[in-house]
């Protein structure tokens, strides 16, 4: 026990002598170290304080003890008798609509939400807005409304202005700062508040508006909580289409997508740190090389080799755990300063978090991932031998794998895969992207082994910068392997989240296209329908309009069994049982929905539903020709076919449906209408017109909706790419330690360059030619690397098409290139005026 | 015999803040064609400094070092490139080979500098003839002492200059290394029909040049 803290105790000394003689070397190994670390540090303890802050708040993020979702149809006042004897209920009903500022002049419309609140809202938390003192006018005036930042920014208007919903006036209480049971509103859309009498002003009627009911339920102090949501179960129990939330389950949508988000980033700061050993290693390695003597000489004084690792490692090791520390406590204090960039309607304070676990975890994922590559540079110190000393020659080691390094190495990746994936959701995704990190190293280092043997094969000496280039690339101290892992697993890297980001908003954007209607109408009745075509048409008789029915349809069964029972919530289609689903019908199959599978109707029975299913969905939820389902139609169960399949594309921004009936029957469905128009060129739509003479109807306009969509897309793009350049960064900076450690052997191949009489015009010739042969393979590798990671992802995840971004592509290449280059210049520059003298006198 | 480079009242010297130390006072020499010279003098007294100002790697302070009617204390930094590459060969005590390139490479470097075709396949012929056709391949960390200065010495012939400057080509040797390195030496200097300068403790090696001279604290004597 003595000799084992002597050991450590000479250890840990001689360590620290080293690192303090050799501080203005470790520089960059801190910088990497840190900002890898950090990286993860914060994503860690932010995505800790966001979701603390929403546990905190569940029941204000739902509104109430519990939540029914009742869709289109109201509860019995029977039943909601029943409810009020174990709490206070309130009422909370949400259509879509639409609002104008109702300035003939500048006048400007918008597509919002709109909900209407009873007296008890909220049960939960508070409504906070710009004018709190008017606040009690919006409960006992039926034409006050509360709007959204949004919604006053589009409309352009404030307090006390008009605005127009649906023709009638109301009065803006008050603008929205916060609200509770962000759960179920639009956080980030417009949004208006009007109470349950302004909503009687409206005199919208529910089966042809599709207004969807949610009751809120804040528990009696005397129930027991378990008791209260046992009793509220009972009392639902009869009402099968009625959904039940809880407070806990309330947040998981926001959570899931912080959850997911916050993975995402982390496993960009797991490459950033893993990026950073590599770098590690390869200093040490070079380190080693450039002090060959001393551990030659250490070892003809007695030092083993463990010994000599154990003080380079502990080194390191030492270094990375006081940098976590630094990091922790750093990243711990910076959720406070995050508040003021939240989104106000988000309600959230953020706190300083110093979690230990986090410490913990994050800790030993960093150790860990250094480690990994650690050992086999350490290794190599069991190649080097005293008697370099007696023989006055020196000769460079590199990564030392024997099979205890790799059976090492082995449990510790192991360790770090089941570190960084314990207790994830997305543990599977991690394995496989972990495990494609992996990958890419390994391919990588083929990469350079085939550029090695492609070299050797080409004998063609092109100049003497070609020759020279060539031995550096092949020559044991090659600053190729290092380059081309570090830039390739960077750009790789980036260059897939860009291509993936572009295939995304070319999808969108193609929406643009001509054959993307301008408007989407939707709330059409059937009295005002003829008018309102009538009406479209006057604005150029060339527009195309597209009328078709719609009405709600709920699947119960498929063949008799509840699909839900089987179906994952998961599954791709998931939705198209899930909830109330509009669906239409028509004589014809739409020219864009061809059939894939059976037949379209020839006979159209009145009293038989025949039904057209979207070909995908179909597959997913195991849907056969001729199955039948049972659907629940405004209450009323029908039983339906299956008759034909229907490939269906959503993205095309035309009226779609995963259920199309047959005519004759479906006639006799109340309904409603959805109708879009494509205008010729320069023909443009008075909204507030149309508004005013046709109130129920909402426009949507689709050019708006996609900007939105673009706008959200690249808020998301900047964050990861924001997190994705940290990686270049870190590659950048094990670059530069890989240069400045290469110094002292290139400032002495450059003197004997130069006692040979080498012109200093060909070294310069000759460093960017090796760059740019190293720089072109990595082009190469990356761009076939990346390219195929997206498609992957595109095709497998997503469903979307894959698109390749040459302008990003190219600047991407430039600016690395270029600073890659401008560094080993600088580096060479510095080396090209070796003094001779000092070196000849081996000082 | 002609002249082949001549040395005038050069004197060096360095600076090290204040402090000048003066390591040539005033120096002449000529050293004639195919002329072999040794100098000879005790540690420290400007031996190697007068080896570095005849290869144009230092700069005189004064005096002037004239090779073929050129002055070199007055070439420009590409002129002295042009100078070494073409006419001088420089053999060290520590070798200074590079060490990751192969031997055959280490040699080819002179002539691929000289851009001289199937410079690899001249290399291998030198060394060959010096007894390395098994150490083509080799690194220098792979060699001996002794074979890594018959790399040396190859990499400073091959190209075939008019002066060899060999600054304790034996230092780092046994004997039995020593009487091998100096025979090589001699036998490609004189094949080669090339000047040699050679700065040596080695009486015996010093012997053989044709002439001998002595310096002492920076001046002949």
């Amino acid at each position: 026990m003595v000799n084992l803290f002597k050991s450590f105790q000479f250890i840990h000394n001689q360590a620290w002598k080293d690192f303090i003689r050799n501080f203005h070397k470790r520089w960059i190994i801190i910088i990497t170290i840190f900002i890898s670390t950090f990286v993860l540090f914060l994503i860690s303890t932010l995505n800790f304080s966001i979701n603390q802050e929403l546990q905190k708040n569940t029941q204000t993020i739902l509104g109430g003890d519990a939540e029914i979702e009742t869709h289109i149809k109201s509860l019995d006042q029977e039943v909601i008798e029943k409810i009020k004897s174990i709490g206070k209920i309130s009422l909370n009903t949400s259509l879509t609509s639409m609002a104008s500022n109702g300035n003939d002049k500048n006048s400007k419309t918008a597509f919002i939400r709109l909900r209407a609140v009873d007296d008890n809202y909220p049960l939960y938390g508070s409504i906070t807005t710009s004018h709190p003192n008017r606040l009690k006018l919006f409960y006992s005036e039926d034409n006050h409304v509360l709007i959204n930042e949004n919604l006053s920014r589009n409309l352009n208007v404030k307090t006390g202005d008009i605005i127009l919903l649906r023709n009638h006036q109301f009065i803006i209480n008050s603008i929205i700062q916060d609200i509770p049971d962000i759960g179920g509103a639009g956080i980030f859309g417009d949004l208006a508040l009007i109470n349950q009498e302004g909503l009687s002003l409206l005199n919208i009627k529910s089966s042809e508006n599709f207004l969807e009911y949610e009751y809120r339920v804040k528990f009696n102090d005397d129930f027991e909580v378990k008791n209260a949501r046992n009793s509220l179960k009972e009392i639902l129990i009869e009402i099968p289409e009625t959904r039940l939330r809880f407070p806990e389950n309330t947040s998981n949508f926001l959570q899931r997508t912080l959850d997911n988000f916050s993975n995402f980033l982390s496993l960009i700061s797991l490459t950033a740190i893993l990026i950073s050993g590599i770098g590690i290693a390869n200093t040490i390695i070079a380190f080693i090389n450039q002090n060959q003597t001393s551990i030659a000489v250490q070892k003809s004084l007695g030092f083993s080799s463990r010994m000599i690792q154990l003080i380079y490692g502990y080194q390191i090791l030492f270094l990375t755990f006081i940098l976590c520390i630094i990091a922790f406590f750093i990243s711990g204090m910076f959720p406070h300063f995050i508040n003021p960039f939240l989104p106000t309607s988000l309600g959230l304070n953020l706190q300083a978090v110093f979690n230990l676990g986090i410490f913990v975890r994050v800790s030993l994922i960093t150790i860990l991932a250094i480690s990994i590559f650690l050992i086999p540079a350490l290794n190599a110190i069991h190649k080097l031998s005293a008697n370099s000393l007696f023989r006055n020659s020196f000769e460079f080691v590199n990564f030392n794998l024997t099979k205890k390094t790799i059976i090492i190495n082995s449990v510790l990746v192991t360790l770090l895969i089941f570190l960084f994936t314990w207790g994830s959701p997305l543990w599977f995704t991690n394995i496989i992207f972990l495990c494609g990190f992996i990958a890419s190293i390994i391919i990588f280092y083929f990469t350079f082994k085939v550029l090695t043997i492609f070299m050797l094969k080409f004998h063609h000496s092109f100049s003497l910068s070609y020759i020279l280039a060539k031995r550096n690339i092949l020559s044991p101290q090659s600053l190729a392997p290092i380059i081309l892992t570090t830039l390739g697993m960077g750009i790789t890297l980036l260059l897939t989240i860009i291509y993936i980001g572009f295939s995304f908003q070319t999808f969108v954007n193609k929406g643009l296209n001509n054959q993307v209607p301008d408007y989407f109408f939707i709330n059409i009745n059937q009295e005002i329908k003829n008018d309102f075509v009538k009406k479209l048409t006057s604005y150029d008789p060339k527009s195309e309009i597209n009328i078709v029915p719609l009405a709600t349809a709920r699947v119960k069964e498929i063949n008799g069994v509840d699909p839900r029972s089987y179906i994952d919530r998961n599954n791709n289609s998931s939705w198209v049982i899930r909830g109330e689903r509009r669906v239409s019908w028509s004589k014809e199959p739409a020219e864009n929905n061809p059939i894939i599978e059976g037949q379209w109707w020839t006979n159209n029975p009145t009293e038989d539903l025949l039904i057209s299913f979207d070909y995908d969905a179909a597959i997913d939820l195991g849907i056969q020709l001729e199955d039948i389902i049972t659907l629940s139609i405004y209450g009323r169960e029908v039983q339906g076919t299956v008759k034909n399949f229907r490939k269906v594309d959503y993205a095309d921004f035309t009226i779609n449906f995963a259920m199309i009936f047959n005519i004759s029957y479906a006639e006799k469905i109340p309904h409603e209408f959805i109708a879009t128009i494509n205008l010729p060129n320069n023909i443009t739509i008075n909204e507030s017109e149309l508004l005013k003479n046709f109130p129920n109807i909402s426009s949507i306009k689709v050019a708006s909706y996609i900007e939105k969509i673009n706008n959200l897309l690249n808020k998301v793009s900047l964050a990861v790419l924001a997190l994705s350049l940290v990686i270049i960064v870190i590659g950048f900076l094990v670059i530069s330690s890989a240069i400045l450690v290469q110094g002292k052997s290139q400032l002495y191949q450059h003197l004997i360059f130069k006692i040979l009489g080498l012109k200093k015009s060909i070294i310069i010739k000759t460093s960017i030619l090796e760059f740019t042969i190293i720089f072109l393979t990595t082009i190469g590798f990356t761009t076939l690397l990346s390219s195929l990671a997206s498609y992957l992802i595109l095709n497998n995840i997503f469903n979307i098409e894959w698109n390749f971004n040459i302008p990003m592509t190219f600047l991407i290449f430039l600016v690395v290139g270029l600073i890659t280059l401008l560094m080993i210049l600088k580096t060479t520059m510095g080396n090209l005026n070796p003094k001779v003298y000092p070196l000849i006198r081996n000082n | 015999m002609n002249s082949l480079i001549t040395l005038n009242n050069i004197h060096l010297q360095y600076q090290n803040g204040s402090r000048i130390t003066e390591v040539i006072k005033g120096v002449s020499l000529d050293i004639k064609n195919q002329e072999t010279l040794a100098i000879v003098g005790k540690s420290g007294s400007g031996k190697t400094s007068l080896i570095m100002l005849m290869a144009g790697l230092e700069k005189t302070s004064s005096g002037s070092i004239i090779f073929q009617k050129k002055t070199i204390s007055q070439m420009t930094e590409n002129e002295l490139s042009h100078y070494r590459q073409k006419n001088v060969g420089i053999i060290f005590q520590s070798f200074y080979l590079i060490p990751n390139y192969t031997a055959l490479e280490n040699v080819a470097l002179s002539l691929e500098i000289d851009f001289q075709p199937n410079s690899l396949e001249l290399a291998k012929d030198l060394l060959i003839k010096l007894g390395l056709g098994h150490r083509l391949e080799h690194y220098p960390s792979q060699l001996s002492g002794g074979e890594q200065q018959r790399v040396a010495i190859a990499r400073a012939v091959v190209n075939k200059p008019s002066i060899i400057l060999a600054d304790e080509p034996t230092g780092n040797l046994d004997d039995e290394n020593s009487l091998l390195i100096s025979q090589t030496l001699f036998d490609v200097v004189k094949s080669h029909g090339s000047s040699l300068c050679l700065v040596t403790h080695d009486k015996e090696l010093a012997q053989r040049c044709d002439r001998q001279i002595i310096i002492q604290d920076g001046q002949l004597i």
